[in-house]
C-alpha cells in the first residue's frame, strides 16, 4: 500500500496504490495524516490503482470523511474501480462520499 | 496460462493474532492465483480472509493467546473455493451479529458490522457450525 500526496494549488490529492486491508491500515493512517491536517480545503482521492479496500481501509475513508464535515472542507473520490464500488454499495459509503 | 491443478486440501494453523494476517492472505493469493481466480474474485475473497481473521484475532480469546485453523479446499466440478476457519475461542456467530445501518447519516455512521456484511455479501455462502469447543465458518466463492 502506497499513498502519494501531491499539492495542486489549493487542492490536495492523495493517490492509493495496492490493497488497503488490515495489513496496511495502521501505515495507512500514518501516512494520511497530511490529509487529515488539510481537513478544512479541498481534498481527492485518486483510487485509480487501489486494488481493494476492507473494512479496516473503510474506517479510515470514514475518518477522513468526518474530519474533513468537522472543519467545513471538500472531500472527492475519484476513479474506484468495480469491486471497491461494489464494496461502497453493500456499506452505503455512496451515500457518504462524493465519488466522480 | 494453463493453471496448476489444485487437489486436496491446504491447511494452516496460526496464532490468532493480527500479525499473522499477512502471511495468511499471500498464502491464500498464491493459492488463488494458482487457480487462475479472475481478479475481482480473488480480491473479494482476500478482503472476507481479512475480516473474518481480523474478527478471529480482535475477538475470539479475549487478548489471551490462542491458535487458528485456516484450511482452503477447492471443488474442480463446481469451480468453488472453500475456506474454513476454525477457533476455539468464544462461541460466536457472525451470521447473528446486528447488521449496521447503512442508511444512518454521516455523524451516526459506525464501522462496526460491515466487515461481516461485506463477507455476507461478497462470498456466495457462509455457514457457522458449533462443535464442541470450536467456531468453525465455512466461505463458499465461485472462481469463475
Amino acid at each position: 500500500m502506497k499513498l502519494t500526496i501531491t499539492r495542486n494549488g489549493s487542492q490536495m490529492t492523495g493517490s492509493l496504490c495496492g490493497k488497503l486491508d488490515t495489513v496496511n491500515a495502521e501505515q495507512f493512517s500514518r501516512d494520511m495524516q497530511p490529509l487529515m491536517d488539510a481537513a478544512d480545503g479541498d481534498i481527492v482521492l485518486d483510487c485509480t490503482a487501489l486494488d481493494y479496500i476492507s473494512s479496516s481501509g473503510l474506517r479510515l475513508f470514514l475518518t477522513l470523511r468526518k474530519q474533513v464535515a468537522a472543519k467545513g472542507g471538500k472531500l472527492t473520490i475519484r476513479n474506484l474501480n468495480e469491486g471497491i464500488r461494489e464494496v461502497f454499495a453493500i456499506t452505503g459509503f455512496f451515500n457518504l462520499f462524493t465519488i466522480e | 496460462m494453463k493453471h496448476f491443478t489444485y487437489q486436496g486440501k491446504a491447511k494452516l494453523i496460526l496464532p490468532a493474532e493480527r500479525a499473522a494476517l499477512e502471511g495468511l492472505r499471500d498464502w491464500v493469493e498464491e493459492i488463488a492465483d494458482s487457480l487462475a481466480t479472475p481478479l475481482r474474485a480473488k480480491h473479494q475473497i482476500l478482503i472476507a480472509v481479512d475480516e473474518i481473521f481480523t474478527n478471529i484475532a480482535s475477538y475470539s480469546y479475549a487478548g489471551k493467546p490462542g491458535f487458528a485453523g485456516v484450511s482452503v479446499d477447492f471443488d474442480e466440478e463446481a469451480r468453488e473455493l472453500i475456506l474454513t476457519f476454525e477457533d476455539e475461542g468464544v462461541a460466536y456467530n457472525p451470521l447473528e451479529a446486528r447488521e449496521p445501518d447503512i442508511e444512518a447519516a454521516l455523524e451516526d455512521r459506525e464501522i462496526g458490522g460491515l466487515g461481516i456484511l461485506m463477507v455476507r455479501q461478497l462470498m456466495d455462502s457462509v455457514e457457522y457450525k458449533r462443535e464442541e469447543n470450536r467456531n468453525i465458518l465455512i466461505l463458499k466463492k465461485r472462481t469463475v
